[in-house]
């Protein structure tokens, strides 16, 4: 879900490389140093398991955990989207340094609806985070889609979607199992 | 035996690390007759139908488009010394482009049986820990150094 360098034009780039910085300054301030190792680790391990892709339809899409880094950190999320972006950029080049401004944003997005759909529903702890997994990489997905159809790129919006789908379900069954696993190990890291 | 933190994370790693990402790379294969192109994600999967352009020495002439064949591969045939780009994009959010000098040697070379290959990536491996401990590393410096500012502060 990556958008590489060169297929948005360079005015929308820079406007989000803005925001982008923006947003994670001010996500980021503050920070406690007690936080910093918490956060470091989960980085790293974000890092690693937004990398996994499965083949499907042609193409390979990925895990982002989004939804659950939502949960996690709420807006210190931000933050490590954008590390996770860069270390990704600079290592593997998905993406670009150009566009990584739009895909925080794009990505941020995933994080936040996870956050404050976990604050507040009204349901089972663990229905939310089956929800804020699923909702954690389908509002991204539906992002980039219409970024893509606005700007007519791309097989277009029902396919894009249609392919993140699957990756939304995993998503929300992996964030499910993961809270399900730190509300019995360590409750205390979801207060 | 209480379960830990650590005894989750620990397997997730050798699992992950099991596992392959999703960037776009390319195989460049010089042959004397023509110039091969594979394109692939990691874990070796082809970018089948990817959206191709060759362009001429950077200046936007378009000298070829198409797409890739099932197995990630494109062919064409220069016509002249220069450099030449290859650009492709899956349409799903994914390009790539790739730099493909070719001097007057290649062109000497031709209808002789020579063979150049151009590819020898850093392992996929090595990536991912680099950058996994490149991320705790940069949490330490930040902890140690808000920790120092802390201290310095108290005194």
């Amino acid at each position: 879900m990556h958008i590489s360098d060169g297929i948005l034009p360079a005015g929308i780039c820079l406007i989000s490389d803005a925001a982008a910085i923006g947003l994670v300054y001010y996500c980021g301030k503050n920070l406690k140093s007690e936080e910093i190792p918490k956060i470091g680790i989960f980085t790293a391990a974000f890092f690693i398991i937004s990398l996994i892709h499965f083949p499907l339809a042609g193409t390979s899409i990925h895990l982002g955990l989004y939804g659950l880094a939502g949960i996690l950190f709420r807006k210190r999320s931000i933050p490590i989207v954008f590390i996770t972006l860069l270390f990704q950029t600079l290592i593997f080049q998905h993406g670009g340094f150009i566009s990584i401004g739009i895909n925080t944003l794009i990505m941020s997005s995933g994080a936040i609806i996870g956050w404050i759909l976990y604050l507040i529903l009204p349901l089972n702890q663990n229905i939310k985070a089956f929800l804020c997994g699923f909702f954690g990489i389908a509002l991204p997905a539906f992002l980039v889609s219409l970024l893509f159809y606005l700007l007519n790129y791309g097989k277009g919006m029902i396919f894009l979607l249609s392919v993140y789908l699957p990756a939304a379900i995993i998503e929300g069954m992996l964030t499910y199992a993961t809270i399900i696993l730190l509300t019995k190990i360590k409750p205390e890291i979801l207060k | 035996m209480k379960i830990k933190l650590v005894h989750f994370i620990i397997p997730l790693f050798i699992l992950v690390s099991c596992l392959n990402a999703h960037g776009l790379h390319l195989k460049l294969e010089k042959k004397p007759s023509c110039i091969n192109i594979f394109s692939s994600y990691d874990g070796n999967m082809p970018v089948a139908s990817g959206k191709v352009t060759i362009y001429y020495n950077n200046n936007r002439t378009i000298f070829q488009t198409g797409r890739t064949d099932k197995n990630g591969g494109f062919s064409f045939i220069p016509d002249k010394e220069g450099t030449w780009y290859f650009a492709i994009d899956d349409e799903m959010g994914h390009t790539k482009k790739l730099k493909i000098p070719l001097g007057h040697d290649f062109f000497k070379n031709r209808g002789e049986k020579k063979e150049n290959r151009q590819h020898n990536p850093t392992p996929y491996y090595l990536k991912l820990f680099l950058g996994a401990f490149l991320i705790l590393l940069l949490t330490f410096i930040i902890y140690f150094w808000k920790k120092r500012k802390e201290k310095m502060k108290d005194q």
